[in-house]
């Protein structure tokens, strides 16, 4: 990788692990390859939203053209979240696109990202389905929301009556992972989930 | 001599020092005179010389040495100052008079400027100690000289408007970068005998080797600075001796390496924009507001090739932003600017005849029905032009498949994820995906992405 690059990703790592935010945990970053190109982020779900407690795993891509590049950072943790698709994790963020300038770091994008997550942007979605929900169901997206951060994210808070229909799902010989997100895009409406995966 | 930027003040310092002496227009006296001497020695020497072969010439006390505008006392001393070997200087006879200010010791105002952040340099500079005394080089030019070819220290010149010469004293000193680049704001006296000069003309020299011609000037990169208050580069943060300082209020810094590397990758993707008074440009990396780069010539840091490159895609943007063409023969690209009726475009320079519309060899009919075409050769083909025949057809079939061409310049667009809001890099024209038309707030709404 250009020297510049690989210059750059040494200084911002070492400024993630001696930052006031890796002290609290809110942010990390790990090494993945020894040649910087590709790293690990780690956000904490920021408190009084439905990711609290969680903890979510980015994958953190560092292109050749670094810092005139963004990084390409996608959710290795499954998220349910208007902005950050619940298939692939790719994020709708515009600093990681047209508006990245080179001044900003890895520790600015894992804060950015972090409060994506307390601010949602329906109006601006990577998912159209999360996105929907979030204006026309607050309600249901927040458990939803809470139900995903605990199944994939380690958050302690458990959504027992959402757990109760899947498992109907699953009685019926449905993968766990397909009937959440079948019974998340219904808004847990079961007949209609049902009637989506059997279709 | 390709010396390594600044590192010229670093060289052993030489004993003597050449110096060329110009005393009318067609005269030269190369002159070489041991370093600690003053101008009133090298007056004396240049009377004893002149005495031999012009004997009534004129009293010691009517030479007048001119440089950089102004007049050198006869207490300057040569090693004290920026005399490079071979600086020229001008003996004039005329007894300089009116409108001309008192004499310097040295013409220190080759080395200050007046804006604020300079002017902190400056003094920053000073208190450091003598020992830097006149390697405080503000100014950097682009010296195209084939031995350099890159940006180097520059020293400033001023010259009479009128015939050229270095004969002129200013009547003011230049004290910022419009004083220097607009013609005409500093007034002078041209000291040549018959020039009746009035205006100063201001340029820059490279200060690394001799110039061969000495008229010749090079352009000067005002963003350029030597980093005397250690800022780092704000993109791989070290802190480097040279860097630029970008035109936004913040002034953000970066070095001369990641400069380069930020116009090339720029280059790349596509993202200089075409300004309406700078031209071909970029802004500051923090994308500030109103702080593009004005002086395009800071783009020559991306060398011979990559600058070609750069005003080849500067060109063909205007181009295809007034309406023009580009002829699609592999290796052409001339430029044409046809009346918009024309739909049959012969290109003038290799005759390849094509259709405006898809960039395909004319025909007469509907665009796209080129495939069947081109698999029919006929006859008379070897069997090596046959098989890269048939790579073209399906090199151009997969490129049909896997993308959309612009709405406007035809450009083969790839969507490689994303919005179906797609922004042409090549003629800046906004068009919707799905719709291959321009993109309007009802796309948005129906199919922002999908």
């Amino acid at each position: 990788m250009a020297n510049i690059a690989v210059a750059r990703i040494k200084r911002e790592f070492k400024e993630v692990v001696k930052s006031e935010e890796a002290a609290k945990c809110a942010i990390k970053v790990e090494l993945v390859d020894n040649n910087f190109t590709e790293l690990r982020g780690e956000i904490a779900g920021p408190p009084d939203t439905p990711y609290e407690s969680g903890t979510f795993i980015l994958e953190i891509k560092i292109p050749e053209t670094y810092p005139f590049n963004p990084p390409k950072v996608r959710f290795q943790t499954k998220i349910w979240h208007p902005n950050i698709s619940s298939v692939t994790g790719a994020i709708c963020l515009d600093i990681l696109r047209d508006q990245w300038a080179a001044a900003m770091t890895l520790r600015t994008v894992l804060l950015s990202l972090q409060a994506l997550l307390a601010a949602a942007e329906p109006d601006d979605p990577q998912d159209a389905v999360v996105a929907r929900q979030f204006k026309e169901n607050y309600e249901i997206y927040v458990k939803t929301a809470k139900h995903w951060s605990y199944k994939y994210a380690g958050a302690p808070n458990r959504t027992p009556e959402l757990d109760s229909k899947l498992k109907q799902l699953a009685d019926m010989g449905v993968d766990e992972h397909r009937a959440r997100v079948a019974l998340s895009s219904c808004d847990w409406d079961l007949a209609r989930a049902t009637e989506t995966i059997f279709s | 001599m390709a010396a390594p930027m600044g590192a010229t003040h670093r060289m052993e310092e030489p004993s003597t020092v050449h110096i060329t002496v110009k005393l009318g227009i067609n005269r030269v006296l190369p002159v070489t005179v041991p370093c600690n001497w003053n101008v009133g020695q090298l007056k004396e020497l240049l009377h004893e010389q002149l005495d031999l072969d012009q004997p009534k010439s004129l009293p010691l006390s009517q030479i007048k040495i001119l440089f950089a505008g102004r007049e050198l006392s006869d207490e300057f001393i040569f090693k004290d100052s920026d005399f490079g070997q071979h600086t020229v200087v001008n003996a004039v006879y005329r007894p300089i008079t009116q409108n001309i200010m008192s004499t310097v010791e040295e013409p220190h105002w080759l080395l200050t400027s007046s804006e604020d952040r300079y002017s902190s340099l400056v003094s920053s500079s000073t208190a450091a100690g003598q020992s830097d005394h006149g390697a405080r080089k503000l100014f950097y030019v682009y010296c195209k000289e084939p031995s350099c070819r890159r940006i180097q220290p520059g020293k400033l010149r001023v010259r009479c408007r009128t015939c050229g010469e270095a004969t002129l004293s200013i009547s003011k000193e230049p004290n910022c970068w419009d004083d220097v680049l607009t013609p005409g704001r500093i007034a002078g006296i041209c000291h040549r005998e018959g020039c009746d000069g009035t205006v100063a003309e201001f340029y820059f020299k490279c200060s690394v080797h001799a110039s061969v011609n000495e008229r010749e000037s090079m352009v000067v990169l005002p963003l350029i600075r030597p980093n005397t208050l250690n800022i780092p580069c704000l993109a791989c943060t070290d802190t480097r001796d040279v860097v630029i300082v970008f035109p936004c209020d913040d002034g953000h810094v970066m070095c001369l390496d990641c400069f380069r590397e930020y116009c090339f990758t720029m280059l790349n993707d596509k993202l200089f924009i075409h300004h309406p008074i700078y031209g071909f440009t970029l802004p500051c990396p923090v994308k500030c507001p109103e702080s593009y780069i004005r002086e395009t010539h800071h783009f020559r840091i991306l060398g011979e090739e990559q600058y070609e490159r750069y005003q080849r895609f500067a060109t063909e943007g205007l181009l295809l932003s007034d309406g023009g063409v580009l002829c699609p023969s592999p290796g052409c690209g001339e430029g044409f600017l046809p009346d918009t009726y024309v739909k049959n475009i012969t290109c003038l320079t290799c005759g390849f005849q094509f259709c405006r519309n898809c960039n395909e060899k004319y025909h007469i009919g509907a665009c796209n029905q080129l495939d069947a075409e081109t698999g029919s050769t006929g006859y008379g083909i070897s069997g090596e032009n046959a098989q890269r025949a048939c790579w073209e057809a399906a090199s151009r079939k997969l490129i049909r498949q896997t993308t959309k061409p612009c709405p406007k310049c035809s450009t083969p667009v790839e969507r490689d994820g994303g919005c179906m809001h797609i922004l042409c890099t090549r003629c800046q024209h906004e068009w919707c995906w799905l719709c291959h038309a321009p993109w309007i707030r009802n796309c948005q709404a129906d199919h922002w992405f999908g």
